[in-house]
């Protein structure tokens, strides 16, 4: 194996990002200054230092890094002071992702990232910036270590799918400090006044757009419709192009624009598929599904998508092209009608407990009634919401299994899941059974499945005697 | 495959120490730079830093040393550790996904490692392995695939 050091522009990445914060000021002090070089430096002279040693400090850290990507595996030695020295076999890589980043294609850089079962939860096993057709090039190899077969399956969604991805995705906090992030970074770089100026010109529009609605509530309506537009974008952007292409044993998922990514997975690495469904989704017959494999969507505003939107039918159908081996199976086990108010009592009790306090407050206050009964009623909602998906979890929770695969269905918050489990990737299973759940002989199924992090998936009161019966047919 | 095992290497102790002389003479410096000498202050902090030493230097490390032992079967690799408490970890090969070799200043000078295992559901760190012990693990998991330079 040959040792190479990483792109040269990991050297930038090396520096932290207060370089820029000082080196664009020093750039425009520079520029601005119109004394001459000596006495621009006479003035800036420490700050020119600082550059000067994170810079250094970068190259050496570059200059001490080598991979090198064998027919086996890569290898990884690092370190100035602590030496570190690793080698990741591909047998044992579960995701391999190429991220070509818009502002590094220009240089022909990327970063690939490799995920073993191990490691980091947040935290790939092993980053590095590397040349692009050096990227690819490991990509093959690793292609050629597991495949040499042809191609079996392509899956491109629509574009309206995607959209429908990304609308589902979007929450308007992600797009808020994207948008805050942006303005503040944009200040810290151009002055003050400029970050004054964009909020300033923010205001004033969101006042003129007010139309009869006090400008304070006009300004938090627009930021979090902005924040949300934002967020949609992005993530419109990221998922555009998405790909799912099957090769014997790896899936290839390709997707975004502006940064390009290519995951390799195993499919013999995949630990379960969440099939997600809101109440809105539900209405329309659309389906997201996701898969889980340890390091694939786990990068910041990543997604671990597997089929962006699909009706239930084209979503079973793709499923069964692009991953046979895992296949959803009828639920058999289900929870009696007693249990119903073990769903229903958290979201129940909290809108009852809201709206009686409202009914309470407008009967003391009566010359604030409308304003609390109104802000009583939006703060309920939520919780009604909810309520409606637990009464929707209660109608489909259970259990099924086929001899292969475990088919969990449940909710989790406001999504209800249809979870499959290859039974290789079942690691736990907890029978929890409270005082209560005696009467009845019920209990809560926890089902851990193989994960950095220890997932769980919880059925909640089902008859005990039968999921232990159930439980030992699967093993 | 045949049963293999092995413990710390007897420089472990030693860097250990030497370690410990480091840290003590710069908790010592920052006493001496923070507090009056001789004042009440100062007595404190010296008596605490030179009580933790001398727990370290005569009791944890060498029973440190004295309990870290690694075997390796063809199934599985058995780690018994702990200090006051005995723990004894496995971890089957089957779920080992790679292992990282490092060393500080102070070890390579030694020819000294520390071996982290990663591996599905956890990570065992072996610090003061021997270059023979490392490559021993080295080879366990890799078998015969091409690592590469190092070690």
């Amino acid at each position: 194996m040959i040792y190479r050091h990483p792109h040269p522009i990991n050297i930038f990445e090396n520096m932290s990002r207060f370089l820029f914060l000082l080196i664009i000021p020093l750039i425009r002090g520079f520029f601005t200054f119109g004394g001459g070089l000596q006495a621009w430096l006479q003035g800036a002279w420490l700050d020119v230092m600082i550059v000067a040693i994170i810079l250094f400090f970068a190259v050496i850290r570059w200059r001490f890094t080598w991979y090198a990507a064998g027919e086996t595996g890569i290898s990884v030695e690092r370190g100035i002071l602590i030496k570190q020295h690793f080698f990741i076999p591909f047998q044992r890589v579960s995701a391999l992702t190429v991220v070509a980043d818009f502002l590094y294609r220009p240089f022909h850089a990327t970063k690939l990232r490799a995920d073993t079962d191990a490691g980091f939860f947040r935290k790939s096993d092993l980053q590095i910036t590397l040349p692009r057709d050096e990227a690819f090039h490991i990509l093959n190899v690793r292609e050629s270590f597991h495949s040499t077969g042809t191609l079996v399956k392509v899956y491109q969604p629509k574009w309206l799918y995607i959209a429908v991805l990304s609308f589902l995705t979007s929450n308007s906090l992600t797009g808020v400090i994207f948008l805050s992030t942006f303005i503040s970074q944009l200040g810290s770089l151009l002055g003050k006044e400029i970050e004054d100026y964009i909020y300033g010109t923010l205001t004033e529009i969101a006042r003129v757009l007010a139309f009869g609605i006090p400008p304070v509530a006009a300004v938090i309506a627009y930021i979090i419709i902005g924040g949300w537009g934002i967020a949609f974008i992005r993530n419109l952007l990221n998922n555009r192009g998405f790909t799912v292409t099957r090769k014997e044993s790896t899936l290839y998922i390709s997707t975004g624009l502006l940064t390009q990514k290519r995951h390799s997975i195993l499919a013999s690495k995949i630990n379960f598929v969440d099939i997600r469904q809101q109440i809105t989704t539900k209405i329309f017959g659309i389906c997201t599904t996701f898969i889980h494999s340890n390091g694939y969507g786990k990068d910041k505003d990543e997604y671990a998508v597997f089929m962006p939107a699909s009706s239930k039918r084209a979503n079973r159908r793709q499923l069964a092209l692009l991953l046979p081996e895992i296949r959803e199976s009828k639920v058999e086990i289900r929870p009696n009608m007693g249990a119903i108010f073990r769903y229903l009592w958290e979201p129940g009790l909290i809108s009852f407990l809201i709206l009686g306090f409202t009914a309470i407050f407008a009967l003391y206050f009566r010359g604030f009634s409308r304003l609390i009964a109104f802000s009583g009623f939006m703060l309920s909602l939520p919780f009604l919401w909810w309520l409606v998906v637990r009464i929707l979890d209660f109608c489909t929770t259970g259990v099924g299994f086929d001899g292969n695969c475990y088919t969990l269905k449940y909710s989790k918050g406001f999504i209800l899941h249809t979870v499959i489990i290859p039974v290789g990737k079942a690691v736990t299973i907890s029978i929890r059974q409270s005082p209560i759940q005696k009467f009845d002989d019920a209990c809560d199924l926890i089902l851990y499945s193989y994960s950095e992090n220890g997932k769980s998936h919880r059925i909640k009161n089902i008859n005990r005697k039968a999921v232990e019966e159930y439980c030992h047919l699967a093993h | 495959m045949e049963n293999k095992s092995g413990a710390m290497s007897k420089k472990a102790l030693l860097v250990f120490r030497y370690r410990l002389f480091l840290i003590a003479f710069l908790l010592s410096l920052l006493i001496t730079i923070l507090f009056p000498l001789f004042s009440a202050w100062w007595w404190t902090f010296t008596g605490i830093w030179v009580g933790v030493f001398l727990f370290y230097f005569f009791f944890y490390y060498p029973l440190k040393f004295k309990k870290l032992h690694f075997f390796l079967t063809e199934d599985y690799m058995k780690v018994n550790t702990g200090i006051i408490y005995t723990r004894h970890r496995y971890i089957y090969k089957q779920n080992i996904q790679y292992i990282l070799f490092q060393q500080t200043p102070l070890q390579r000078h030694f020819e000294l490692y520390t071996v982290i295992v990663y591996a599905a559901g956890g990570t065992l760190i072996l610090p003061g392995l021997s270059k023979a012990d490392a490559q021993c693990i080295r080879s366990y998991h890799y078998d015969d695939l091409d690592f590469g330079e190092g070690l």
